[in-house]
């Protein structure tokens, strides 16, 4: 055996991945060849090194909850039906959104994969992203009057890295919502919003494709946002919209 | 709709797998957050297939799934602009180690030694498919073919990926502790 050929078979060698006829041969080279020992000693080392000393990062306390408590959610959920061109819009889109929707009549707060997350990527379309344009509440605000049979709370969080965009009217299962957008460097973000039919929830979030939804009711309104910005700054914008920051 | 059953099972072995899973996705995404929502869409992705496939080994298929969710999310992160700051290409053809001079080995003791930040710069300097399969095989111990499964590529291309990543990691290492010495 060459030490060309050697060198090749070290590391399925101490991997255990060698045939036994190989494994014969190659150990008869490597006890004669000081080069190739060392090459199976500083392979070794390698291996010692990242099993003994590379940080083994722990799963955060509760991630194991969280993730079965979303699956439990999905599960109890009829599923829809892949809708391809919508993945096929998300990849066009340049920029990335984040919805929050109060919505007047959803009975379920968390639907992963379902109807909010068609909303986002709808909205992301060229020019239906917002009806009205400004980053002036008082002008948005307005415009919602007598389009909504609720009063919709519009505020603009520039001074936090949220810059208002605009808003819009949107359909989500079958009912009207507003939709207020905001910004966060090149990403969209979209909020829904509706009257509740419960009285006040907690926030809850999930993940379905990749975007992060967030639900919450206040004040008799439903709350809905989607993003697929990373989720301590979704959980920022959903602390200052619930007035808690 | 799988079954209470299924629901069950599936909940069984997301709790069997789930360090080697949250693992891998912090080495193939960049921040913690990215990698729990990798995680999470991963995991909802594998509950909606485990009735149907009914996998032979369910940490090989489950980590094929937070892999591939992880690179998607990267994807969707360099699209949006987002700065990538780790990962320098390999070059087409590492350099296989130097087969020195027998009588002294100052690189195997200086790999011995490297300590902890020496090798977890030098892996997140290596490609992800590079990276993946080391930490597949060295940390969490998988056998080649269950890589492959992993990874999504024949076993050949398992084998040749770990060459150059070690041999890749030996050059960085042994090159950074020298310039530290």
């Amino acid at each position: 055996m060459t030490c060309t050929e050697a060198n090749r078979l070290i590391g399925p060698w101490l991997d255990d991945e060698l045939d036994v006829r190989s494994t014969v041969e190659l150990e008869g080279h490597v006890a004669h060849c000081p080069a190739c020992g060392r090459e199976k000693d500083e392979l070794l080392a390698l291996r010692e090194t990242a099993r003994e000393r590379l940080p083994r990062v722990d799963p955060p306390p509760g991630l194991e909850e969280r993730l079965l408590r979303a699956v439990r959610e999905s599960a109890a959920l009829p599923r829809r039906p892949a809708r391809r061109w919508l993945r096929e819009v998300a990849l066009m889109a340049a920029a990335a959104s984040v919805a929050v929707a109060a919505t007047s009549t959803l009975r379920r707060p968390a639907d992963p994969g379902g109807e909010i997350v068609d909303a986002h990527l709808r909205s992301l379309q060229a020019g239906h992203l917002t009806d009205v344009t400004s980053s002036d509440q008082h002008t948005v605000k307005p415009w919602f009057q007598g389009k909504t049979d609720f009063g919709v709370p519009v505020r603009d969080f520039v001074a936090d890295g949220f810059p208002l965009v605009g808003g819009r009217l949107d359909m989500v299962g079958g009912r009207p919502v507003a939709a207020l957008v905001y910004g966060r460097r090149q990403h969209f973000i979209n909020v829904f919003v509706g009257t509740a039919t419960d009285g006040d929830q907690p926030v809850r979030s999930f993940s379905s494709r990749g975007y992060r939804v967030s639900s919450w009711t206040q004040g008799g309104l439903e709350y809905r946002l989607v993003t697929d910005i990373a989720a301590p700054e979704a959980e920022r914008l959903v602390a200052l919209l619930r007035g808690a920051v | 709709m799988p079954a209470s059953t299924s629901l069950s099972e599936f909940e069984q072995a997301l709790r069997t797998h789930l360090a080697a899973a949250h693992h891998l996705a912090r080495w193939l995404t960049r921040t913690p957050a990215d990698a729990e929502d990798a995680l999470q869409d991963a995991v909802l992705r594998a509950f909606r297939s485990f009735d149907r496939l009914r996998p032979v080994s369910p940490r090989a298929w489950l980590l094929h799934i937070v892999r591939n969710c992880c690179y998607d999310l990267r994807k969707r992160r360099e699209r949006d602009g987002e700065s990538v700051l780790e990962e320098e290409a390999l070059p087409p053809d590492a350099a296989s180690p130097v087969l020195g001079t027998p009588a002294e080995n100052p690189e195997t003791r200086l790999l011995r030694m490297a300590d902890a930040r020496a090798l977890e710069g030098a892996l997140r300097n290596l490609l992800p498919e590079y990276r993946e399969v080391f930490l597949l095989r060295e940390v969490e111990g998988l056998a080649y073919k269950e890589i492959a499964e992993v990874a999504g590529v024949p076993i050949g291309t398992v084998m040749s990926r770990l060459s150059r990543a070690r041999a890749q990691l030996r050059v960085s290492i042994v090159a950074g502790e020298k310039e530290t010495a």
